[in-house]
């Protein structure tokens, strides 16, 4: 007869047991549910705002500018003969946008040329931000470049990003 | 009837279980934003093989290390950035000298062998190590700085191949951690005083 009833006793605790774990999957479940439009709508946020390129533009003849709508940024390079290995001044002026923060993010268009990121400076009282790297790459030939241009307001915006060409050697 | 409900109890919780696992792994592993506006976090640990056996960046705690990455048959740009690095330990005062190494890791596996490398390092200063490793291993070291590199076949070149690399030294501070990338062009002088600011640091 204890037998009978120990065994009913562990029964009950058993099943009392499972319910709990089944509520609690059961609550965790409902607010995976409730939240994953949230999750997909952040992933669906674009990573960047691409501006873009105002015309043909030659950046060995001046600067060239990248828009979209009251943001605009217009990039420079000096010297204006752009080789591998030599110190590029960078400059860009950044309109219609209280940037806190930006970078030149250095690519090769066609083949991947490492990580080549450079934190710009902005000027007191300008819009405009520079810096100074190089191509820190020992390559063969000639090849073209995307010099990257992305700002941004907070860590809560989403960053602008302006994309310009140029050949160096 | 009971032990059918039972059952069917059991399966709908491991179900449950195994979304809320898996929603949980797709979340997290969800692609990151590379463009995030921010700089993306280079440097790291790692073991390469040097003339004397393994070594590691975390051998070098409390220690200020100047690395590039490049290879032995590199004709001009990794000897100018070692002769670089050779001319500003040989500026250091006497009591930071033990407080520096340079490394030089190499692309290069296939030539560079661990006591080629030796030798090579050898004749620039006695404080750079050579470091090489399997192509799986520098591949790792070379993403994990943000560097490239390529082999361009020379058919018309006694050397056969040359190696497309960035060229860039990497400063590290005492705990390992990427401190700064220095132009390729930097001096002696730019490249010392870079290093006694960090010696400074840890006084």
């Amino acid at each position: 007869m204890i037998d009978k009833i120990q065994w009913a006793k562990s029964m009950l605790q058993a099943t009392n047991l499972k319910t709990i774990i089944g509520l609690f999957l059961t609550f965790g479940a409902i607010i995976i549910i409730w939240k994953l439009p949230h999750f997909l709508s952040l992933s669906n946020t674009p990573a960047v705002r691409e501006l873009s390129t105002v015309a043909q533009c030659d950046l060995t003849k001046g600067a060239c500018y990248a828009k979209l709508d009251e943001v605009e940024i217009a990039l420079s390079i000096e010297p204006k003969s752009f080789s591998s290995l030599k110190p590029l001044h960078f400059t860009a002026e950044i309109n219609g946008l209280d940037a806190t923060e930006a970078i030149l993010d250095l690519q090769g268009k066609e083949m991947y040329m490492g990580i080549n990121q450079t934190s710009l400076t902005l000027a007191p009282d300008t819009r405009v931000w520079s810096g100074v790297t190089e191509l820190a790459v020992c390559t063969t030939g000639s090849m073209i470049w995307q010099a990257s241009i992305i700002a941004r307001e907070n860590d809560q915006t989403t960053p602008i990003k302006a994309t310009f060409e140029f050949v160096a050697q | 009837m009971k032990n059918n409900t039972l059952s069917t109890l059991r399966t709908l919780l491991l179900l449950t279980l195994l979304l809320l696992v898996g929603l949980a792994i797709a979340f997290m592993l969800r692609p990151s934003n590379s463009q995030s506006g921010s700089l993306m976090k280079l440097g790291g640990d790692f073991t390469l093989q040097s003339n004397n056996g393994p070594v590691s960046l975390s051998d070098y705690r409390g220690k200020v290390v100047a690395l590039y990455i490049g290879y032995a048959s590199c004709p001009d740009v990794c000897p100018t950035a070692l002769a670089v690095m050779t001319q500003a330990f040989r500026n250091l005062s006497n009591e930071s000298v033990d407080q520096v190494a340079g490394i030089f890791i190499s692309v290069d596996p296939e030539r560079d062998t661990p006591e080629k490398l030796g030798e090579y390092t050898r004749f620039f200063s006695p404080m750079i190590t050579g470091l090489t490793g399997t192509k799986t291993e520098v591949d790792q070291v070379v993403a994990q700085y943000g560097a490239f590199y390529r082999k361009v076949d020379m058919p018309d070149s006694a050397m056969g191949y040359a190696v497309d690399h960035s060229s860039r030294i990497y400063l590290i501070d005492q705990t390992g951690k990427l401190y700064k990338t220095l132009l390729h062009n930097s001096s002696p002088n730019e490249l010392l005083e870079e290093i006694n600011k960090l010696l400074d640091s840890d006084k």
